[in-house]
Order: C-alpha cells, then sequence, then structure tokens
C-alpha cells in the first residue's frame, strides 16, 4: 500500500494521520461502478459505532498502518479541511499547510504527496 | 479526468462541464448531469473554506482507533504534536 511506504519512508522526520470521514460511495448515496466491481457495497453508517465499524473494516482490508482517527457524526474535520473524499495534506512542524492535494478524487496523488514531502523536509532540513 | 477549472477561485478535480468528462469515466460515475453538478457546486462551496496554502491548519481532537482498528475511547488532538510536521490523510472505505 503505496500510503504506508510513504509514511514509513518518512515516519523518522514527521508524523502521519489518518482521518476516517464519512463515506464516499455509500450503497444508499452515490454508488459507482468500481465499488460494485469490488463488492464494496455499505449504506451510510447511522451511527458513530456503524461508522467505526467501517473504519475498522477499512484498517483491516487495506492493512492500514498509520493511526486511524475517526471523524465524528458532524463530519467535523472532514468539513475544516474538505477531506471529502479523498485527501492529502503536509503541515509544517508549526501546524501551517505547506501542501495539499486537489480537492476530489482524480486530485488524490500518493506519488505528489510523496513528492512535496521530499521537498518540504530538504528545505526544511535541521543542521 | 484532471481538469482544474481556471474559472473556479479555488482549484478541484472535478470540471465544471460534465460533458468533458471521457464517456467511461462519466459511466463509471453513475450520475445525471444535474447531480454532478451539484455535487461539484458544494465541493467548491467546501473548498472555499479550507484551509490555504500558507495557512494554519485547524486544530481538532478526534477518537484515535487502536492499530486493529478497534474503538480505544482515548483522544488525539493535533496541537499535542506541534513542533513535528504532519501528513494528513482523509478517506472512507468507499
Amino acid at each position: 500500500m503505496r500510503l504506508n511506504e510513504i509514511a514509513a519512508q518518512y515516519g523518522d522526520q514527521m508524523d502521519f494521520y489518518c482521518v476516517y470521514i464519512q463515506e464516499a460511495h455509500p450503497d444508499d448515496g452515490w454508488q459507482v461502478d468500481s465499488n460494485l466491481k469490488d463488492d464494496v457495497i455499505y449504506d451510510t453508517p447511522t451511527s458513530i459505532d456503524e461508522r467505526a465499524d467501517l473504519a475498522q473494516t477499512c484498517v483491516l482490508r487495506l492493512n492500514m498502518a498509520m493511526p486511524m482517527l475517526l471523524d465524528d457524526m458532524n463530519d467535523t474535520v472532514d468539513t475544516l479541511y474538505n477531506g471529502l473524499p479523498e485527501r492529502l495534506y503536509v503541515l509544517d512542524a508549526g501546524h501551517k499547510v505547506v501542501w495539499k492535494t486537489v480537492a476530489g478524487s482524480p486530485g488524490f496523488d500518493p506519488e505528489a504527496w510523496a513528492d512535496a514531502i521530499a521537498r518540504f523536509l530538504e528545505e526544511n532540513e535541521t543542521p | 479526468m484532471n481538469q482544474i477549472d481556471p474559472h473556479d477561485d479555488v482549484q478541484i478535480a472535478y470540471p465544471a462541464d460534465w460533458r468533458t468528462i471521457p464517456p467511461e469515466k462519466w459511466a463509471g460515475m453513475m450520475m445525471t448531469p444535474d447531480e454532478y453538478t451539484a455535487m461539484r457546486d458544494a465541493r467548491v462551496a467546501r473548498e472555499r473554506k479550507a484551509p490555504r496554502v500558507g495557512a494554519p491548519a485547524p486544530n481538532f481532537t478526534l477518537e484515535r482507533l487502536a492499530i486493529d482498528g478497534a474503538r480505544t475511547g482515548d483522544t488525539f488532538t493535533l496541537s499535542s504534536v506541534k513542533g513535528r510536521p504532519v501528513g494528513l490523510i482523509f478517506g472512507s472505505y468507499t
């Protein structure tokens, strides 16, 4: 899993966290062909427990190695960062945004994220 | 489909005109043109409120799951790791 590889590569220099947010393509919402083909068919969670169950499924099925944080049912952090459907950010040590993917699934680019991280760390190397 | 509309004041990865989406991609999206337009408008509105590059990242506190994804009841606050750069990944299983 590429995201795990990137986190492992740079984990000694920065921290990585996943935020589990509202479902991008629930079966009772905007379903997509690729999910039907992969048998990823789940309705929108209606409680934090249901969302947590899906988050656990995600962690286990995708073998996520980074800490997983669970967004609340008000989608608070998703809204703050416009994370839906999937998004990558880089924050500096003062937690200023230094890079983010273009919003939207087509903008989700792990390789560009890795390049941005490498560039940021090189430019901010501690002597 | 990675077209960034230059007329938007924010960048999102969905083109303003659904007709520019390749037919095979459009078929997989399983939505009507009106639904697409409404979705895109909502995404643009959300992006206008998101932190821009150079802006402070909003602080937050969320439940941190166990390594196997189980609930723990423990929380994590972003500001608790200030002083370290952070990579954030947002997503869901579907």
